[in-house]
Parts: C-alpha cells; sequence; structure tokens
C-alpha cells in the first residue's frame, strides 16, 4: 500500500525552514513561484530577461530570508523583492519596449485562427508594455499575479485607494492603445 | 466610508480583463531551480554581514602576521632542541666518538668534538625525555682509549690545551654519575693530574660561556656537531 499523500507546506512554514537556512525548502519555494514571476517580469516586458530576472528574485529572497516577517504575507515579501529586482533592471535597461516592437514587426497580422490568437497576445503585449511603469506595475499585479490590492499597496507602499486608481487609468490607458494597434 | 469601485469589476473592461488573463505565462528554463540554487550559494558568500566579513579578512590578516612573525623572530634552525639533539645523536660513529667536520685535516680536533657532545649529553641525559646513556657510554669510553697513561688525550698540535681541557671537563663528569664505570673515575683521576693552562683555560670558558661569539674558526673546524653541542650546552 502506497504511503498516504502529504500536503504540501504552506509559504509561511517553508519560510521558516528558508530562514533557518534549509536549502530544500526553499527549493520548493522556487520550483512553487517560478512561473508566476517569469510572468511577472514576462508582462513587466523583460520576457528575454525573464529567468535571468526571476532567479536574481529568488537569490534576494535567499539572500534577506532573516529579514522576512512571518506576520506579513509571502507573496507581499516576494513581490517587493521582485519589484526591486525590475527597478534595477530597468536603471540597466533604457530600452524596455524593444522587445515587443521588433517581434511585432517580425510577425506579420493574420485573420487566420491561430495566429489571429498570438497577433493578439501579441498586441496585448505591446499595449501592455506602452504603459507607464507605474500603472505597468500595478496592472501586472492585480491582473496577471492576482494579488489582491491591500497586498498590492503594501509591496508599493500607496494607499489602497491609489492602487484601485492607477488599475482603472491602467485599464482605460491599455483599452486605448489595444484598440489602436488593432486597427 | 465609502471605498472606490473595483476596477476589475467594470463590464467596461472585461473584454480587455479576458484579453489579458489568456496570455500564457512563460514556461522556465528545464534548468531553472538548479541554476537558482547555484546563484543563491553564490551569493550567500558574496552578501556574507559586512561584520563577518572584516571578522574572517581579521583573521586572515593575523594569521599572515602572525607567521609573519613568527618567520622573523623564530629561533634558528640549530636553536631548535630536537633539530640539535637529533643531530648529535645521528653523528655518533660506531666506535662513539663524534667527527669534527670536513676536510680529514681536522680529524685532529675529534678529540674535542667527541668530549664537546659528550657534555651536551650528559647535561641533557635525565631531565629531557630521551634515552642518550648508550651514547654516552660509548663516547666516553673512547674518550678513555685516548687517554695515554699520564693522562693526556692528545698529541701536541695547536689546540691541544682545549682537547684536553674539555676531555677532561667531560671524564670529570662521567666520573660523577651514578652509572659511571670504574675506568671512568681512574681516567678521571688521571686527566686531573695534568695541570691546566689557567689563561687557555679562561679563554675557553669564556667562549664556552657565550656559544653565540663562538670563535668562527673554531665552529668552523668542529663542524655542526659542536654547534649543535653547543646550542644544548647554553640552554
Amino acid at each position: 500500500m502506497s504511503a498516504p499523500l502529504q500536503p504540501e507546506p504552506d509559504d509561511f512554514t517553508l519560510m521558516a525552514q528558508v530562514r533557518a537556512g534549509q536549502e530544500d525548502a526553499f527549493r520548493i519555494l522556487v520550483e512553487r513561484h517560478q512561473r508566476p514571476l517569469l510572468n511577472f517580469f514576462a508582462r513587466m516586458g523583460a520576457s528575454n530577461h525573464g529567468d535571468d530576472l526571476a532567479q536574481m528574485t529568488f537569490v534576494r529572497l535567499w539572500t534577506y530570508r532573516k529579514k522576512y516577517k512571518p506576520t506579513a504575507k509571502f507573496t507581499t515579501f516576494l513581490y517587493t523583492l521582485a519589484r526591486h529586482t525590475w527597478l534595477d533592471f530597468l536603471r540597466r535597461q533604457k530600452r524596455f519596449s524593444l522587445f515587443a516592437e521588433r517581434y511585432r514587426e517580425e510577425i506579420p497580422a493574420s485573420t487566420d485562427g491561430g495566429l489571429g490568437q498570438l497577433q493578439r497576445q501579441l498586441d496585448i503585449q505591446a499595449a501592455l508594455e506602452k504603459l507607464s511603469p507605474k500603472l505597468r506595475e500595478v496592472l501586472v499585479l492585480a491582473v496577471h499575479q492576482s494579488l489582491a490590492y491591500e497586498e498590492i499597496a503594501k509591496i508599493l507602499r500607496i494607499p489602497v485607494g491609489t492602487v484601485k486608481s492607477r488599475v482603472f487609468n491602467a485599464m482605460a490607458t491599455l483599452q486605448e492603445l489595444f484598440h489602436e494597434n488593432r486597427a | 466610508m465609502k471605498t472606490a469601485p473595483d476596477p476589475l469589476q467594470n463590464p467596461r473592461f472585461a473584454d480587455l480583463l479576458a484579453t489579458l488573463r489568456a496570455q500564457p505565462p512563460p514556461s522556465p528554463s528545464p534548468d531553472f531551480t538548479r541554476q537558482t540554487l547555484a546563484r543563491a550559494r553564490q551569493a550567500e558568500i558574496r552578501h556574507m554581514p559586512w561584520l563577518l566579513r572584516v571578522a574572517r579578512l581579521a583573521a586572515s590578516i593575523a594569521i599572515l602576521l602572525g607567521l609573519g612573525l613568527w618567520f622573523t623572530q623564530r629561533p634558528p634552525a640549530l636553536n631548535t632542541q630536537p633539530t640539535a639533539i637529533a643531530i648529535v645523536m645521528a653523528s655518533q660513529r660506531p666506535d662513539g666518538s663524534w667527527p669534527a667536520a670536513a676536510p680529514a685535516s681536522h680529524s685532529r680536533y675529534d678529540t674535542s668534538v667527541t668530549a664537546l657532545a659528550l657534555l651536551a649529553l650528559m647535561k641533557m641525559d635525565g631531565p629531557l625525555p630521551g634515552d642518550y646513556t648508550a651514547a654516552i657510554h660509548d663516547g666516553i669510553n673512547h674518550l678513555v682509549r685516548q687517554q695515554d697513561a699520564q693522562g693526556r688525550f692528545t698529541s701536541q698540535f695547536s689546540g691541544v690545551n682545549f682537547t684536553q681541557y674539555l676531555a677532561t671537563m667531560a671524564i670529570r663528569a662521567a666520573a660523577a654519575r651514578p652509572d659511571a664505570e670504574a675506568s671512568w673515575i681512574e681516567a678521571s683521576r688521571r686527566a686531573d693530574a695534568i695541570p691546566d693552562n689557567s689563561r687557555q683555560m679562561a679563554k675557553l670558558n669564556q667562549n664556552l660561556a657565550h656559544p653565540a661569539a663562538f670563535p668562527p674558526n673554531w665552529l668552523e673546524a668542529g663542524g655542526p656537531v659542536t654547534r649543535a653541542a653547543l646550542d644544548l650546552l647554553v640552554r
């Protein structure tokens, strides 16, 4: 008879172990959060540096593990680190929208079902990358990472109302840009 | 207090929201986890707390300084007891004598060197670990064999007084040992019958009292056994 399946430990438990220097717990956290982090960086406009930035974020998580307070939600801590990683990246890379524009030029628009869907995704990504960094980060955290407004407010250190107004402005601007791209 | 409406629930953005959420997440590289763990390990070293890094640096400097100090302040190899005693013990000939330095012309000092080595060994025998008894017995018996009926240890040549004096001191010390053989006591009595050259003896005693100022030509003639024996005697 096979052994009963053990529920995977939650992020709090794992971080407590990571704080104690347990690499196995860190490995589980890396495996658990690598895809959402990659998605975060891709939507922020750094998809061709996604692996590197996500790894750098995890490295910061390991380096600053002792600073994590169990009172805070783990994803708040993780995305605070991710945002710092991204801001550092921005300082190094001024042309953060170049990739999407170049990619859009390489793939022609099509009405074909498969390519049409891809084109739509490229258009939305191109529009997303035209947003100002302030609007883009709040939108990515809210939509792609599905973080609560309160959590986003803690990460960005702004009031919840400001988060909501930024999300609204981001959606409105994005809608215009998206339709412009598709026109 | 009225809270602002959730913009993501606004029907105006429903289509846009669906498009955004339909964006497929990128896939990590196959060795993403392995690379991440490797980078984290490297970063751990780079991000070591500055105090710890300073402590490590200070420890390294202290070790280097300590090594440097030891290197500059360390006693010469000759002054280290194991080396000196090892030199003396390893240099004894099968007949019980110790050789002076090469060339062969210095062999006339063999008796002096043997006496000096014996004085050193008899000083070391007892308080320090190590059994030098056999070497002492062989050496004293050799000296006794060198002594003539009048009590002299060597024929006439330069340094004869030193040789006589050193050999007499060694024989006297041997005769005073609890394991002294009858022949040693007799040899000591014969040696005592030879009058000392007081001026030469004073000079030799002065040199023995300050081995660091030992005449270079004597050291050259006496060779490594003399240096080692003097080092043991001065302790």
